[in-house]
């Protein structure tokens, strides 16, 4: 890892989580992996945001989604591309026996706090 | 790893929107892919020179059903694609050409079927026919570049409104009042 993983990083891993969970249409733990092959296939986060704006038209990622995690890019999170998508992974791995509604839910600690209070029983 | 610049990729937008503007489908620029991926694994097994690896390749492209305009667009792009793999010694050359094909396939997926439809789509134009496939070349001119192409992902009704269309209401030109 590049650097240590701090609080800005944990929200918009969070709010990019968030969107492929409540997007128009979920997005498969799948798609993440393929991110992450895309970005070390080419070295390029120019041909991740392609390939993400492509399977928009596939019908593979919503398309909230899709403009969530280019939003992250843009905004200063490119050369933390492969952390970014390893915590969103994490998020979908806590969240993979869970029944959590997501929708009221709007920051990493009310994440946490929900998830610890068990409102989220498998 | 082989790693595409930026430039590369903003090249590859170019050339996907030209293809788009002047009405080459997907399935003609899977065909070309399909040669030169057949051209590349002859040329890897060693039994193409490069002279005739380079003969072939111009041949592919002669003989692809397309528009001229869209050919030189497509043919230019490939060529420096190549003459780039081959001043970095990168053997064959014909690989660069298949790279860069694909890179166009992949623009021309973002560019048509979700920049363009979804443009549409706010306008109320809810398919592609003789009446409305003008206006997907006028979108598809629009879009120059990567940045432009993200510019109309996050706000497809942009492209709409300036592509001359207004929310909801179809083309304003045909549009009964």
């Amino acid at each position: 890892m590049s650097g240590s993983i701090g609080g800005d990083l944990l929200q918009a891993a969070f709010q990019v989580f968030k969107s492929f969970k409540t997007g128009g249409k979920k997005v498969e733990q799948a798609q993440l992996a393929n991110i992450v092959g895309v970005y070390e296939q080419y070295g390029s986060v120019d041909m991740v945001k392609l390939y993400v704006i492509r399977q928009v038209g596939r019908g593979k990622i919503s398309r909230e989604a899709a403009k969530t995690l280019i939003e992250k890019l843009e905004r200063g999170y490119s050369d933390r591309l492969i952390e970014l998508i390893g915590l969103v992974r994490w998020f979908y791995d806590a969240v993979k026996d869970r029944k959590i509604d997501l929708t009221q839910v709007n920051t990493y600690e009310e994440f946490v706090s929900k998830f610890v209070k068990g409102s989220g029983v498998p | 790893m082989s790693v595409i610049s930026r430039d590369k990729v903003d090249k590859a937008v170019k050339v996907a929107s030209t293809l788009i503007s002047r009405g080459v489908s997907m399935s003609q620029i899977g065909n070309i892919q399909s040669m030169l991926m057949r051209l590349e694994a002859r040329a890897r097994m060693g039994g193409l020179h490069a002279e005739r690896e380079q003969e072939e390749f111009e041949c592919i492209m002669r003989a692809a059903a397309i528009d001229d305009r869209a050919r030189r667009s497509l043919v230019e792009a490939i060529r420096e694609s190549m003459k780039e793999a081959s001043s970095r010694g990168e053997s064959p050359t014909v690989s660069a050409a298949t790279e860069m094909v694909s890179l166009i396939a992949w623009c021309y997926d973002a560019i048509n079927d979700t920049v363009i439809k979804e443009a549409l789509r706010t306008a109320g134009i809810m398919r592609i026919d003789r009446r409305t496939r003008p206006l997907v070349g006028r979108m598809a001119d629009r879009i120059e570049d990567l940045s432009i192409l993200i510019k109309y992902f996050m706000n497809p009704s942009l492209l709409a409104r300036e592509s001359g269309l207004r929310p909801k209401q179809g083309p304003i030109r045909s549009r009964r009042w």
